[in-house]
């Protein structure tokens, strides 16, 4: 067998699958040495979650005083149950799942029929309709912004959620460009026999392809709802009454404009809070991201 | 492509058929596109050829293209830009190291899915935390970094947030740092739909670690490459909370300010929505272009079907 | 595996907290629950807590931005003012968004043709507001003894008669006034064995300087100094010095840059930059590192600027545990003697388009100038100070006795602050100029480029020349689009 000493090793495929292939301890040892390798660095990018939950039981003062210092000293308990006793918290999570849910759902639909579409069937100006769908996310949100808050205006929406879920329903470019790409992967051959066996195109999608798109779906799905989760910007353009607020804007009215007068260990705590159910469900989820699907024996 | 001289091909039954359904499929983001974003753009273009204020009569103030040609001689608007294009270094850098960890995640290490998770932190955390935490890290008298610095080599290190130069590097390595958990995942997703057959066959065929790599999992993950590549491209060209988050006002000597920060300064600050929206406009079609030449270019080297 | 990361990682946590010996505070203990929770509550139990309604038929939309302690009295007020025409109104529609979206949002609602009856406008905006045909004059809706009771400035930075601002109809009762006030750390004083600055009389440039000297010092003896006679922001703890020299930066109609031949400002600002150059301020690298304002909480500083805003802050002994009081900025020897700051304020408006202008009148009357509510914000009733009250007669009066008897935490030179206000033998401020023009733009130029100097990098006089152009043209933008087509 080879014996490489490069760091870069080759994916080994899928760790679920069985495979005959004994495990050298030469490269157990290796796989020990990434792993801290790895883990190292995965402690600069939980750094900030360590101290969010460190500043949350921290005094006003200790938090102001300028120097970074990391034990809270005296130690602050109590803001936790704050957040949560107060109702805006509770109802910006609801809002937000309000609007997580069906975006998700439909406009994970929509962004994965048209992706299929995109990637395994023909049918003339393909590149072009996909660039001109592309082209939709070049322009900065700031300048669109204030007509769409004009369109809404005008539909009446603005006394409810619907600016932040229809536009949703209708798909997600990037999505759409990802799972295209990732569709580039897997063999047309697929498709081809579908064909053969007399499958509708829909059918094609929804039996084969959906299936095999799993691990890239997931991780759309992930970004999508933690570019949702975290969207402050149309919400709070788009929203009037406070009882709709979501999440993050929720969150930012704990800010006082005059740094002083912010409660930091209050957002922090709202904030870390607020962190939970998406690393939560990021968890969960990876099964869903990680685990291989086998694509041999096509023949 | 069929018709390079005069002779007409017909379309069969089933190609039509596949069209319409496909036509049918791609539908709804259209739609969405033309109820969505097809006023708001026309607006934009609209506005983008006045003086408008968002208080002042929008109609009565029309300027033709002076907007246009005044950002052509805006001094700040090109240090913006140029700063814009600096930050995009962070793109090539972002993407290898994602596509290293990924790999080394992809390995069958022991807790991977812990890893993975303590990897996608930054992009779930609040921004605020995020910000003050880093605004310590670089901190010049009494950050980590400079710490660090000082622990090793005995002078004081660099200001990290307030040299007009460094500045650029330190955000750099914010925006690195937080984007790092996106590409991850999304190279994980890529390297799982390589077929392990390929890998075993080359081994058995004698190819070295290096030569399995660059022919194997290079161009089969280079799909996902082009996706992060054009993504990041049109994300960074519209850089923007970093900036406000950081460096609140741009930097010293507005050294870290990115176009779209400049959009948000002259628009909202500064009361001239017809200037910002002219910038907007400017930056879609540069955006625009270079994306449309990947995307031309892309048949060199990435792979599209198996 | 995961989980005995997880249960190792937290044992360690409470562990390290319980072995360092830390104590533990509840927030109660700390003072640090934002709201009563009781009130909290019980406004969350009726329901949508941001409408309050009526039976009558007529629908008010109330649009501000406040903080969260604010809120609660202003909702305190709405309620009340329901009650009051519980017949006439179904309800107040009470909207509140942050101070930095406010803006876009008000021009969201102008594009959309969909505005709040009432919203606020600052003194900036009177212009462009009116000349859009935005808010209603509040002459036939408001009576001149509600409108004398309030400080004679806020009467007039809302009047405009079409051509200036400052004559003419009244279009907005203030939320507040404030203004950019100067304190002093009296531990350090003492430390110092200097005396007090005497609020009748503020420190000349001169004078400022070698208090200054004397309070910076090297307090640890390591061979750095770690206390500093003053601490400076650029961007608006700048200004108040150069008028305290007589400076103007525009011309008198406004329409004019001038700083590249301004005596005065040169003056100024070379004292100014001085203050760093000599070393009495914090150098600019290391105020990036840690601002004026936490070095002056932290109490490394002898002199620093304090709003009407960061009075409460200052006063909790927990943010700030040093004796202090104000005092007022120096003066220069170009002006005329008194001591200037800037002043802020926003003001309450009535669309033109309301259906309801008696009710919003009314309303905004009572937001303003209601004596429980002012006695409320004021903190003479609260114990807690939001702002200064807006009837004068208050501020005199009652307030000035809750603060002498020790009823209410302020400091005890807060005749400094009357005096700005409405201008005495040896105070005197106004609105920023850039309060007076469009936007804002021209300044910035201005005080983003004074840290070169306080580097070294470039002298005053260089930079003055330098700068002049460029904030000439963003005041010729402004100006156009001051006069731009309106609706």
């Amino acid at each position: 067998m080879s014996a490489d000493n490069t760091k870069k090793k080759k994916a080994r495929g899928n760790a679920q699958y069985k495979t005959d292939r004994v495990i050298t301890p030469r490269e157990r040892a290796m796989n020990i040495f990434i792993f801290i390798l790895l883990f190292l660095v995965a402690l600069t990018m939980v750094f900030p979650l360590v101290y969010m939950v460190l500043t949350s039981f921290m005094t006003k003062n200790q938090i102001l005083s300028g120097r970074l210092t990391l034990i809270p000293n005296p130690v602050l308990i109590g803001k936790y149950s704050e957040v949560l006793s107060k109702g805006q918290f509770i109802s910006g999570v609801i809002n937000t799942i309000k609007v997580e849910i069906p975006v998700l759902l439909i406009g994970g639909f929509t962004s994965s029929l048209a992706a299929f579409a995109f990637a395994k069937m023909e049918f003339r100006g393909k590149d072009k309709f996909f660039l001109a769908l592309l082209a939709t996310i070049m322009i900065p949100f700031a300048v669109v912004m204030i007509p769409q808050y004009v369109l809404f205006t005008k539909l009446g929406w603005t006394n409810s959620l619907l600016p932040l879920i229809i536009p949703g329903l209708f798909g997600n470019v990037s999505m759409i460009f990802f799972l295209r790409q990732n569709l580039y992967s897997i063999p047309s051959d697929l498709m081809d026999a579908a064909k053969l066996d007399g499958c509708t195109y829909f059918g094609t999608y929804w039996r084969v392809f959906l299936p095999l798109m799993k691990g890239a779906l997931g991780t759309q799905l992930m970004l999508w709802f933690m570019g949702i989760w975290n969207d402050y910007l149309a919400p709070t353009i788009f929203l009037r009454s406070e009882a709709n607020w979501t999440l993050q804007v929720v969150i930012r009215s704990f800010n006082s404009y005059y740094a002083i007068q912010s409660d930091y260990a209050l957002i922090m705590a709202a904030s870390v809070i607020a962190m939970i159910p998406t690393l939560l469900l990021f968890f969960v989820f990876q099964r869903m991201i990680i685990e291989s699907i086998a694509i041999s024996g096509i023949k | 492509m069929a018709g390079s001289k005069k002779v007409k091909v017909k379309m069969s039954q089933m190609a039509k058929r596949e069209e319409r359904w496909a036509w049918l499929f791609i539908a709804p983001p259209f739609i969405g596109f033309m109820c969505f974003m097809a006023y708001p753009i026309v607006f934009a273009l609209i506005v983008s050829c006045s003086r408008w204020t968002g208080i002042n009569s929008l109609w009565g103030n029309l300027v033709g293209l002076r907007n246009y040609i005044e950002i052509f001689q805006d001094a700040k608007f090109w240090k913006a830009m140029v700063t814009t294009i600096i930050y995009m270094i962070g793109i090539p850098i972002g993407m290898i190291l994602g596509m290293t960890i990924a790999m080394g995640l992809n390995r069958g290490i022991p807790g991977k899915r812990l890893l993975t998770t303590m990897y996608y932190v930054p992009v779930v955390s609040s921004l605020v935390a995020v910000s003050i935490l880093w605004a310590w890290v670089f901190n010049y008298d009494y950050g980590l970094l400079n710490g660090i610095y000082k622990a090793l080599t005995g002078a004081h290190g660099p200001n990290w947030l307030g040299d007009e130069h460094m500045i650029k590097v330190s955000m750099i390595i914010f925006m690195v740092w937080k984007g790092l958990g996106s590409s991850i995942i999304l190279y994980l997703a890529g390297l799982q739909n390589i077929p392990r057959d390929y890998y075993e066959a080359a081994e058995i065929d004698g190819a070295s670690g290096w030569q399995r790599f660059r022919n194997i999992t290079l161009p089969l993950l280079s799909p996902v490459t082009f996706y992060i590549l054009i993504t990041s491209l049109i994300g960074g060209f519209q850089v923007f909370v970093e900036v406000q988050v950081m460096a609140a006002s741009g930097g010293p000597n507005y050294s870290a300010a990115t176009v779209v920060f400049y959009l948000y300064e002259k628009a909202f600050t500064n009361g001239q929505l017809g200037y910002g929206s002219a910038i907007a406009v400017i930056l879609a079609i540069i955006i625009f272009m270079i994306t449309a030449l990947n995307f031309w270019g892309q048949n060199k080297w990435v792979n599209t079907d198996i | 595996m995961k989980k005995k990361v997880l249960a190792m990682i937290l044992a360690l946590a409470m562990g390290t907290a319980a072995l360092s010996g830390c104590q533990t505070v509840t927030t109660e203990e700390a003072g640090e629950t934002s709201t009563e929770p009781a009130a909290e509550t019980a406004a969350a139990e009726t329901g949508s807590a941001d409408s309050m309604k009526g039976n009558g038929d007529k629908t008010i939309n109330v649009f501000l931005y406040m903080q969260e302690h604010e809120k609660e009295i202003y909702k305190g007020l709405i309620e009340e003012f329901v009650a009051e025409h519980k017949d006439e109104i179904k309800e107040v529609v009470f909207e509140v968004t942050t101070q930095d979206e406010y803006n876009t949002k008000m021009i969201a609602n102008m594009t959309a043709n969909d505005m709040p009856d009432v919203f606020y406008v600052g003194p900036a905006g009177v212009r462009s507001f009116v000349d859009n045909g935005y808010i209603l004059p509040l002459d036939d809706y408001v009576d001149a003894e509600t409108i004398g009771k309030i400080w004679g400035t806020t009467q007039s930075i809302y009047r405009y008669d079409g051509t200036n601002v400052g004559e003419g109809s009244l279009y907005a009762l203030p939320k507040d006034l404030s203004c950019f006030a100067f304190a002093y750390n009296a531990d350090l004083f003492d430390a110092a064995g200097l005396e007090y600055p005497d609020p009748e009389k503020p420190y000349t440039y001169d004078e400022f300087i070698e208090v200054c000297k004397a309070l910076t010092i090297d307090k640890d003896g390591d061979g750095e100094i770690d206390q500093w006679g003053v601490a400076n922001a650029n961007q608006f703890g700048m200004t108040p010095y150069l008028y305290s020299n007589g400076v103007q930066f525009l011309s008198d109609d406004m329409t004019k840059v001038n700083v590249a031949n301004n005596e005065a400002l040169k003056n100024a600002l070379e004292f100014y930059t001085n203050l760093t150059l000599d070393g009495l301020t914090p150098s600019v690298d290391q105020d990036t590192a840690l601002g004026g304002y936490q070095r002056w909480l932290d109490g490394q500083i002898g002199f620093y600027a304090c709003g009407t805003w960061d009075v409460a802050a200052f006063m909790d002994q927990a943010t700030f545990p040093y004796k202090w009081n104000l005092c007022g900025w120096p003066v220069g020897p170009d002006g005329d003697g008194r001591s200037h700051t800037w002043m802020g304020s926003v003001g309450y408006c009535v669309s033109k388009t309301t259906e309801n202008p008696d009710l919003c009148a009314e309303l905004i009357a009572k937001l303003s100038t209601d004596e429980d509510g002012q006695k409320a914000v004021s903190g003479i009733t609260t114990g807690n100070s939001i702002q200064l009250p807006n009837i004068s007669d208050l501020a005199y009066g009652e307030f000035l006795d809750a603060v002498n008897e020790g009823k209410l935490p302020f400091p005890s030179n807060v005749r400094v602050l009357f005096g700005y206000f409405e201008g005495d033998e040896h105070y005197a401020a106004a609105l920023q100029e850039t309060d007076y023009t469009y936007n804002s733009e021209w300044f910035t130029p201005f005080w983003s480029g004074v840290q070169n100097i306080q580097r070294g990098n470039i002298s005053v006089a260089d930079f003055l020349t330098e700068v002049e152009p460029e904030m000439q043209k963003a005041l010729d933008n402004a100006i156009e689009l001051q006069n731009s087509a309106t609706n």
